[in-house]
Order: C-alpha cells, then structure tokens, then sequence
C-alpha cells in the first residue's frame, strides 16, 4: 500500500508533497505575498471584503452552525471556521496591525512557525467556500472568503492542488479545456450524441458548432461530455426542440470550449487568464447571449465577476442554462407532461448558482412543471447546505480526501436526501453532480441523480 | 480639584471626541475609497433601495441576523445595543434641552445588564472561549464598568447639561461635579476613545460590509 503523506493540519491531505513541499521553508514568502494581499491596487479584486472581515469579527459564534463542515466533523475545534481564519488573523495581526504589535496576543496576534504555514495551506482545502457562514454572519464578515484570500497567498508561493491548478487552469490555457479534449475528439462527441437521439428517440438534432452571431452561444463544463453526458444529450434534445438559434463551440484560436474556470477558486490571476479565453470566444462568435450549462461555479465568473475585470464583458448578456430552459417552459416554447417523471424529485440548491447566484426560483418552477411530485429538500434555497463539491473538491481525491468529503458534507446531504423520501437527486451544477455521484455509492443510496436538462428532456412532448 | 480631575474634564473630553470623529473619518473613507470589489453578492439581495433600507433597519432594530440565527445570544445582545441606542438618545435629548434622567438610567442598566449577560455566556460556553482572546472580554468589561460607574455617579442628572454645553462652547467648567463623575467620565471618553478603533466599529462598518459586499451597491 501506498504511503501516506505526513499529516500537517488533520488526518487528511489535499495538497501533494511536491506541491506543498512541507519541509521546505515559506514563512517569510507567505508574509510577503500576504503583504501584496493587502495592497489595494495589488488585490483590487478583493481587498475590501478581505480587510473587513479580517477587521470586524467580534468572535459571537453565530456561523459555527452555519458551516456544515464544522458540524459535521462533530465540532472539532481545528474545523470552526473562526479558528481557521484566525490561522490567517492572528499573522495579519501580528505583521500587518499596530495594535497587534503592541499587544500581541491579547488581541490575536501571534507569530507563526514553519508548520503552521503547512497547516494554513492544509486548512485553506477544508472549506468549500459556500459562505453559508457570511451568510448568517450579523457583521458581514465572510470566513469562506478568508479561505479564498489563504489560497491565493498559496498560489503566489506556486501551492495549490494540482487538480484545480496543473490539471485545471493550465490545462485549459493549454489546450482549450481542462479535460485535454481536442476538437476532433469533440466534433466526435457530438457526433455521437446525434446518433443516439436518433437511435433512442427517433429524433433528428442539429448541433451547431462555431456559428457566429447566434442568439445563444452554450457553453458546458468539458467533463461533461464525458462524466455526465446524458445532461448533455437532454440539453441538446431541449435545444433543438424549441427550436433556437443556438451554438456550441470549439476553443477556435487561444480560446476554450470549457465553460470552468478554476481560478475561482484559488487564484485571481488565473481566474482573469481563463476569463480572457471565454472572452476571445464571445469575441469571435459574436453570440447575442452566452449560455452558462449546469455549472455554478461558471455562472459565477462569467455573470458576475468577468465584467469588472474586463470592461467589453459589461456588453454580454450571460444567463444560466436554467433561466433559458424555464423562459422555454413559461413562454411555451417547448411543452412538457410532469406526468412523464412521475417518480418523487427533490433538488439540491448549488451553493454557486443559489446563495451566490440568485437563482432559486428558475430550477423550481422547472421541476414543478416537468416531474409530478417535486419534494424540497431541507433547509434549502439561502441556506441550502453545500454538497462538499465545491471549491474545487469535486475533482479532489488523492489521500484520504474523499473520506474528507464523503463523511463530512457527504454525511449531511445523506441524510437530508433520505428525508425526502425522493428517488431522483435534480442537479444543476457539474461540481455538485461529481459529489452527489460519490455520496450516492458510499452512503449506498437508493437513489438516481439526474442533470436538470435530462429531466426536462425526458418531460418533452412533440408535437 | 486634582490634576487628573482637571485632565479628565477639561482635556479629555476634546481628545476624546477629536480621536473618534478622526477615527471614524479615517477608516470610513479608507472603506468608502475601497477600489469597487468584484461582486460577491449574498442572494436574495433586495431589488430596491427601499428594501435595502427596510432590511438595515430589520438589523438596527431586532438584531435579525442574531435573532435568526444566534438565538442563544440573541437577548444579551439586544439588552445591550438597545442600551446604547437609548444613551445615544439620551445624550442628544439632554443636549437640545431635554430632560431625559430615566432613558439615560434605562440606557446604563441595558448596557450592564447585557454586558454581563454576554459576559457570562461567552464564559460558559467552549466554542466562544475557544475563538476568544482577551480582547473580547476586555470590551465586555470596559462596557460594564462604564455603565456600573455612570449608574453609580449618577452621571445622567440633568445637570450635565450645563457641562454638556460648556465643552460644545469651548469653555469646559465641569466643577458642579463631586470626585466620582470623574471616573464615570473618564470611562466614558475611554470608551469613545475606543469604539470606533476596535471591532465596535461594526456600528457603521456594516454598511460597507452590506451595501458594498453583500449586496454589491456601488
Ligand atoms: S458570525 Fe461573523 S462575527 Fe460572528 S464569529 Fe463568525 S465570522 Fe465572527
Ligand atoms: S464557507 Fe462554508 S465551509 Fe467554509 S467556513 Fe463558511 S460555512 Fe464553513
């Protein structure tokens, strides 16, 4: 069997030894890249969020039982997530606040040592960013924040995990997507799709790709293509039944056809690179508006935070998949029979696309018209609880990780999953369906996930 | 009348307002000149302003993130922010001329009642003491010994009005006053001193945390 790496936080590692080189030192370059952290012409992105919450915790507790991983650890003291920002604070405090240099610890500061900077890095991949926890905050501070602020020091200093980052954002820089597909191979895809409609369904499809000027340029998460392709299928079959101007799209020249961008989750550099390939792609195909597929993560870099980094993206119109297919469904463009997904369907509100997002309503009146007993899974919508797939944790698995994940925020959605009483999980983001697939095996759930397009396109009716 | 008492009450109370109102602008502006952060809104952000306002003032008035979600913690603290709401008040009544002896009482009792309430959960329960440091505590007991100390000095008798006006006219004469106001007063200008330098400040920095951040105004 395979080594173990060294524990440096808790007994799971997210970061490998060549990434996070626990032996080596880094103390000093984490200071120096915190210091640019907090310059604000530096950090412009997220200074203001960053210096608030680092200023203003007055430590009432209220977000302890917001985090559900806090909680689902059985409280362990290491996982609550003030003591992991102030694994963060009390350096800020210490380097960076008079205060903290004239009292010290009385008010939080402290020195750190070389393992406590592993432990830091460590820490920053236990927390899937949901902000559940700055939801319920009374002051405003925002601890999933502080997580995202500890990464990128990490990334400056070269460490995060090489899913998100060497396989992730360099991958897509590379070759246009983060799954290495080359275009040949996605043209085949397609290729294929249109075949098994015809096969299964009787039903010829059009697949448009590199159209310019079409109303709807869609752009899906690459790894769905291959991990969750009946999601794309449905989405194709949905497409084409109301009929729309639409295309997909090859990476064409230094752009991408992979709707991700992991730099969201640890680092603003990236998250910029990888913002300028989906802009030399909206650039080129001219599309009146730019379709973000079943990925939360996605919708929020493309909707909201692409249009500050780059002025011409104030000029496209982005919406979600699920705002496109409930337009469909209210305007009757398609017409669907919920008689058609009779079995019981609850829904899971991604952390990205709801409290971040702001879509609750659309995913409901979907599935209220298209399945016959839609259940609400509990709590949901503001305070739906993250699956644990977030912040780059779904494709993260090396060590004990998926323990991690699977016992953790895993455990929580088990349970309320089984409390509705429902046979299919609807799912409306990549990230969540890659956790829920896991959390279906190992909490043995008798239970289906399904992408909200298939769904939908299982409800259809032709006339 | 000792030096210290005249420090206290003819001095001080410059410095101590001097120090806030600089305190104030100097953070506020650094907030407000803050480079406009990429959105990281909290959804459902409320359509309209008059929503937004709605919800502030959900916030100044019943505490409704903590009573929603921090039930626990919920009475202390009310007892204690409705306290000094009613200080606050108290102090402006007494300036235009109004007497208002028994609000200020009320205020003091709110603020010491609810200083040791929080003082006490804070102490009783592992997860608060685990994310303490002294600090915490240290705020705690400033407030209650400045609300005990005003009680105890009868630092809210009308007549410190007559005192009130002397310092906003330049000419602080705070004789009236037997040895015991001093150390009320000197808690007092601590406390000013202190509040928009500590994490307090939340009494105005929230609007940036919300306005700017949670709701992504700008
Ligand atoms: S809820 Fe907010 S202010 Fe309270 S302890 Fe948590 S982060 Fe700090
Ligand atoms: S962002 Fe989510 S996982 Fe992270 S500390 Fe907050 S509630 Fe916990």
């Amino acid at each position: 069997m395979e080594d173990k790496m060294r524990r440096v936080f808790d007994e799971y590692r997210a970061l490998s030894d060549e990434i996070l080189k626990p032996d080596e030192p880094k103390k000093e370059r984490f200071i120096q890249a915190f210091k640019k952290m907090l310059s604000r012409e530096e950090n412009w992105t997220f200074w203001l969020p960053l210096l608030t919450s680092l200023d203003l915790c007055v430590k009432c507790n209220t977000c302890a039982e917001a985090c559900p991983f806090y909680v689902a650890s059985g409280r362990k003291e290491i996982y609550h997530p003030v003591y992991r920002s102030d694994l963060l604070r009390r350096i800020y405090k210490k380097h960076f606040t008079l205060t903290g240099k004239i009292f010290g610890g009385l008010v939080g500061a402290k020195d750190v040592s070389e393992e406590d900077i592993n432990a830091l890095a460590e820490s920053a991949y236990r927390c899937s960013v949901c902000r559940r926890c700055a939801y319920v905050c009374p002051i405003g501070v925002d601890n999933g924040l502080i997580t995202r602020e500890t990464r990128k020091i990490l990334y400056e200093l070269g460490i995060a995990p090489d899913e998100i980052y060497h396989k992730g954002t360099l991958y897509q820089k590379e070759y246009g997507n983060a799954t290495k597909t080359p275009s040949e191979a996605f043209l085949n895809t397609l290729e294929f799709i249109k075949e098994d409609l015809e096969d299964e369904k009787g039903i010829e499809v059009e697949i448009p790709v590199d159209k310019v000027g079409a109303d709807y340029l869609v752009i899906n998460n690459a790894g769905d293509y291959y991990a969750f392709l009946d999601t794309i299928i449905g989405q194709v079959e949905v497409l084409n039944a109301a009929g729309l101007d639409w295309t997909y799209n090859t990476p064409i020249e230094n752009g991408t056809n992979d709707v991700v961008n992991y730099g969201l989750f640890f680092s603003d550099k990236e998250l910029t690179d990888i913002g300028r390939l989906h802009l030399e792609v909206v650039k080129k195909l001219k599309p009146k508006t730019v379709v973000v597929g079943e990925c939360g993560h996605a919708y929020e870099a493309l909707k909201f935070l692409y249009k500050d980094i780059y002025p011409e993206w104030r000029n496209v119109r982005v919406i979600s998949v699920l705002e496109l297919f409930d337009e469909l469904i209210r305007t009757g463009k398609i017409k669907v029979d919920p008689e058609k997904n009779p079995m019981p369907v609850t829904y899971h509100d991604p952390c990205k696309l709801g409290r971040l997002g702001g879509l609750y309503d659309e995913p409901r009146r979907i599935l209220n018209a298209v399945c016959k007993d839609f259940r609400e899974m509990e709590p949901n919508r503001d305070m739906s609880v993250c699956c644990g797939g977030g912040g780059g944790f779904a494709i993260m698995h090396k060590d004990d990780f998926m323990t991690f994940r699977m016992e953790t925020y895993g455990k929580i959605k088990a349970n309320q999953i089984r409390e509705t009483g429902a046979e299919i999980v609807a799912l409306a983001c990549s990230n969540c369906k890659g956790q829920f697939r896991e959390i279906i095996n190992w909490h043995k759930l008798d239970v289906e996930w399904k992408g909200i397009a298939e769904l939908i396109a299982n409800a259809l009716v032709y006339e | 009348m000792d030096g210290w008492e005249y420090f206290v009450g003819i001095v001080m109370p410059y410095i101590a307002i001097g120090v806030f109102i600089i305190a104030v602008i100097v953070r506020g502006l650094k907030w407000a000149t803050a480079p406009r952060n990429l959105d990281w809104e909290l959804f459902p952000v409320p359509e309209t302003r008059g929503k937004q306002i709605a919800e502030m003032l959900r916030e100044i008035i019943v505490l409704y993130q903590v009573l929603n979600y921090n039930r626990k913690l919920w009475f202390q603290s009310l007892l204690l922010h409705y306290g000094l709401y009613a200080l606050g008040l108290w102090l402006l009544l007494t300036v235009i001329g109004v007497n208002a002896y028994y609000l200020g009482i009320l205020g003091a009792l709110g603020v010491l009642v609810g200083s040791v309430l929080l003082l006490l959960t804070r102490l009783s329960s592992s997860e608060m003491r685990l994310i303490s440091n002294a600090v915490q505590y240290f705020n705690l007991l400033l407030l209650l010994a400045t609300s005990a100390v005003a009680l105890y000095s009868d630092f809210f008798s009308y007549k410190i009005r007559d005192y009130l006006l002397s310092i906003i006219y330049l000419s602080p004469n705070p004789w009236m006053f037997g040895t015991e106001f001093f150390y009320a007063l000197l808690l007092v200008e601590v406390f000013v001193i202190y509040l928009p330098l500590s994490s307090m400040v939340h009494f105005f920095a929230k609007y940036f945390t919300w306005d700017k951040i949670r709701w992504g105004v700008h």
